[in-house]
């Protein structure tokens, strides 16, 4: 049972109404009289009632509760279904390629709404309709709604984004519903064509719409001129395009370059001298179909410089380290007692233990005097084991190293509880042991003197002191090149009192500094800049967002995954039958008999 | 309230008369003629002759032809005393147009009528249960034409007991002439013991009863409350808390028509004319056909 007009019922409120002017007409009207004698007397002649006669005192005021409810339910237009419901699932693309506008300036993704608008008619005729929006994060628009009304709505509040369209979790959403469904029927409206769509009903809304789109930037630093590269493509037609370079926002160069069609293109930008920047961005002025696509910009990390203290009574090889990489502003001290533990982004105790380790900044100790909670070294080994590295985990402490030929002669085995992660053995020993502190910082153990090794006299010692620092002190962000859709990894630095992005419409999202990092999702296109502020400074880091590359092109893919159930009938009947015929004829009773009743009372 | 006469009112009843079927006692010097035999000029009939009868009486010339001595006897003429009761309850004051105006058009005829017959008449205000001359006796027009404006000034208010009334009324006369009771008789008072009396008294007796239209056939429905208009209050016992239907309009008709029939068989059964009126009906009509027909007017 539904209706096919439910505000029809809204009707129904006449019934309180009804109740409410009746308990209201209960009382007596007062009325002059010459004389009640007759009345009394007639009391005399009145027949004796029945029992059942009472009821009849009722019964204008149900035929009139009747009536009410009769015409509630004709506007209400109320009808059975007949079980040829059909389930209708839209998915609906909402990846920025869907963004693309054709002649008239409509997009994919309003002729896709507009598809999915027509399919609110069905509900008319008793079948349901469910929307997902596929974007990277597939989500119910609405579920079996039998409303065309809410359909519509759900339809206008729908955003395409700027990301992409996991076609997977849609279909997989779409799949939960077919399996509680008895007559399914799932319609994708993208803009990819597909070989094999299987029982989908896939509706390819690409027209062959032209787009230029730059699918990378990147800049390199020459002695006296830095190069600046932009790739481009211009899709399904060959193209004569103006190519510009912005630096800090100010334009620098263009050039007028010929594209031939889906072939990239490579445009290349030189100064005439070194370029300091922070960010650079090339771009195509074009007025093609997709907007979004015709810039890609490079934001220039930050240098950053550690402060470093080095405790050690003999620090040549970790000092000439340290300060060969260029990142570190090194302060040495010859025992704990004399050095400052506090400020500093990394301490590093060579062999030496102060009696408390510092916890505003990661800490790397080379030797096990003082060994912290949860990690014991085992007896010292003199064999000259080779120094290797655990392959089967990830970790950035790994990068660029080789460890040819590098030995330990003495060591400790270092055994940690779950806490502690082992990177580097020797002989099935472990020998580098780390474990985080909170808000980033690591606690890194090295259970063998350098002295003890020749890992100082090898080109990786240099590389192994880089990733050792980055590694302690993670950087505020790493990577300055995202795409939409994807999560922004921040990392918390010690003393970060605040954290927040600004975002490419200059509105600003502030993010938690309660967990050691913290991450946006970004869903715009643009120049990003991530702020941290501490109580004496602050850092920021541009990044950039842009589309997808796969979104800059209509792609034909080879089939679909869904499997509906196999007993789905091709054709679909009206669902719902009505009951206005029986409805109608109610209310003509009823119309009759309050009629009938009301003469009978009043004539 | 409108005038009650006027010329036009008077001269329509010039030709009129009220009827009495059996004059008895009365004043001399009337002009209704007795049953008795009397001392007037007109010529009634003949007797013989008895001893102690007066001499002066008999026929002289009857004793030459048949040597028998007649008396010679004359008509009696009596002067009547009737008297009107209104009943002055707020029940009268009811009804468009007002019964109250239709009984007191009523009196004021049946007074000139009475008047105009040589006969006294008098009018009494009926109100609880107390009975009050409105002016003492009316004799000739001119004290008549006076009578009228007290009638005019008649308040018609609060309830009345008839049968009360007429206990504690002294003089209500003797076989001298016609009580009119003038009332709607929508009470449950023993107004019947104040007809007994009348009748006791060798009175003769009529009954007006006036309604309005809306008494006769009332035009509402749905749930009341009905307020009498003789109510002392909202709690009085006489307001009657009723859902007017089809059904209770018919046992109302039922109602009505019974007492009708009551009043006309307690009527009939004592001699009593009886006769009802509605407020809406025209003098003329009440006059010249209602009262001719019950022998109340000639």
């Amino acid at each position: 049972m539904r209706f096919m007009n439910p505000a029809g019922l809204w009707l129904l409120l006449g019934v309180p109404v009804l109740i409410i002017i009746y308990l209201i007409k209960a009382q007596h009207e007062d009325r002059p009289v010459s004389s009640t004698f007759i009345w009394k007397l007639s009391s005399r002649f009145m027949k004796k009632r029945l029992p059942v006669q009472r009821i009849k005192k009722l019964l204008a005021f149900l035929l009139q509760l009747l009536l009410i409810v009769g015409i509630s339910l004709m506007v209400a237009r109320p009808a059975f279904n007949n079980g040829k419901s059909r389930d209708y699932i839209a998915i609906v693309d909402a990846s920025a390629s869907m963004q693309t506008k054709d002649e008239n300036g409509t997009t994919r993704f309003d002729r896709a709404l507009e598809e999915a608008e027509e399919l609110a008619k069905e509900i008319d005729k008793g079948h349901t309709v469910s929307i997902i929006l596929a974007g990277d994060k597939p989500s119910w628009l609405l579920q079996r709604s039998v409303s065309p009304s809410e359909v519509r709505l759900a339809l206008e509040g729908a955003d395409c984004a700027y990301g992409g369209c996991d076609t997977a979790a849609a279909l997989a959403l779409a799949q939960q519903l077919c399996e509680r469904s008895k007559n399914p029927q799932v319609m994708f409206f993208t803009d990819n064509s597909y070989t094999d769509t299987k029982n989908i009903q896939a509706v390819d809304l690409s027209n062959g719409e032209w787009n230029v789109a730059v699918t990378g930037a990147q800049s390199k630093a020459e002695k006296a001129s830095t190069e600046f590269t932009g790739t481009l493509i211009s899709h399904h037609r060959d193209a004569t395009l103006t190519v510009g370079l912005r630096i800090n926002g100010q334009l620098a160069d263009a050039k007028i370059v010929d594209c031939v069609a889906d072939t990239e293109t490579t445009v290349s930008f030189v100064t005439e001298s070194k370029t300091s920047y922070d960010t650079a961005e090339v771009f195509v002025e074009t007025s093609d179909a997709l907007q979004a696509d015709n810039s890609y910009a490079i934001c220039r990390s930050k240098e950053r410089t550690y402060r470093v203290m080095l405790v050690s009574r003999s620090p040549l090889y970790l000092e000439s380290a340290l300060n060969a990489l260029g990142t570190c502003q090194v302060t040495v001290a010859a025992s704990p007692e004399e050095a400052e533990l506090t400020g500093y982004d990394l301490y590093v105790f060579d062999c030496v233990a102060p009696q408390e380790y510092p916890q505003d900044g990661s800490v790397l100790v080379f030797g096990t005097q003082m060994l912290p909670e949860g990690l014991t070294a085992g007896s010292t080994v003199t064999t000259g084991a080779a120094l290797t590295m655990e392959l089967q985990q990830q970790s950035d402490l790994f990068a660029d190293l080789t460890l040819f030929n590098t030995a330990v002669t003495n060591y400790k085995g270092l055994h940690g509880n779950l806490f502690w992660k082992s990177l580097f053995f020797c002989e099935e020993e472990a020998v580098l042991a780390t474990r985080e502190m909170g808000n980033g910082l690591q606690f890194t153990v090295v259970s063998f003197d350098l002295r003890d090794s020749n890992l100082p006299m090898q080109t990786d010692f240099l590389l192994f002191m880089r990733n050792l620092v980055e590694y302690s002190v993670p950087a505020f962000l790493k990577d300055t090149d995202h795409t939409v859709g994807s999560s922004v990894t921040l990392t918390v630095m010690p003393g970060a009192e605040a954290i927040y992005v600004e975002l490419p419409d200059d509105s600003i999202q502030a993010l938690s500094t309660a967990a050691a990092v913290t991450a946006v999702t970004v869903d715009a296109v643009g120049i990003y800049t991530a702020v941290m502020t501490t109580q004496d400074s602050g850092e920021y880091v541009d990044f950039f967002v842009h589309v997808p590359e796969s979104e800059s092109r209509s792609v034909s893919l080879a089939e679909l995954s869904l499997e509906l159930p196999t007993d789905i009938s091709q054709d679909a009947e009206d669902a719902i039958s009505e009951l206005w015929f029986w409805v109608a004829v109610i209310m003509l009773i009823t119309v009759l008999g309050e009629w009938g009743w009301y003469y009978h009372e009043q004539y | 309230m409108k005038q009650i006469i006027d010329d036009g009112f008077i001269a329509m009843l010039e030709a009129r008369d009220l009827m009495v079927k059996n004059p008895m006692n009365g004043l001399f010097g009337g002009n209704r003629r007795s049953q008795s035999y009397g001392s007037s000029a007109e010529f009634a009939d003949f007797r013989e002759y008895a001893p102690g009868d007066d001499l002066r009486r008999i026929d002289w010339n009857l004793y030459a032809r048949f040597e028998k001595l007649y008396l010679k006897l004359f008509v009696d003429e009596r002067q009547l005393h009737h008297r009107i009761y209104i009943d002055s309850s707020a029940s009268m004051d009811w009804g468009e147009p007002n019964k109250a105006h239709m009984a007191l058009k009523l009196a004021a005829a049946l007074g000139f009528l009475a008047v105009q017959s040589m006969d006294r008449v008098s009018f009494y205000s009926l109100q609880e249960n107390t009975c009050r001359d409105l002016c003492r006796t009316v004799v000739g027009r001119e004290a008549f034409y006076n009578a009228a404006n007290t009638l005019n000034r008649v308040r018609f208010f609060g309830d009345s007991d008839v049968g009360a009334a007429f206990a504690s009324l002294e003089d209500i006369g003797h076989g001298d002439g016609l009580s009119i009771l003038i009332s709607d008789f929508l009470t449950d008072s023993d107004w019947k013991s104040a007809v007994d009396k009348l009748l006791y008294h060798n009175r003769e007796v009529c009954l007006i009863q006036v309604l309005s239209r809306d008494e006769i056939a009332p035009g509402f429905s749905g749930k009341v409350l009905m307020l009498d208009s003789e109510r002392i209050d909202e709690d009085d016992e006489r307001n009657f808390r009723s859902e007017i239907t089809r059904t209770s309009m018919k046992a109302y008709a039922e109602a009505f028509a019974w007492h009708q029939k009551e009043l006309k068989d307690f009527c009939a059964a004592r001699n009593v004319s009886f006769m009802t009126v509605c407020s809406d009906e025209s003098i003329e009509r009440m006059l010249f056909m209602k009262a001719t027909e019950v022998g109340l007017i000639q």
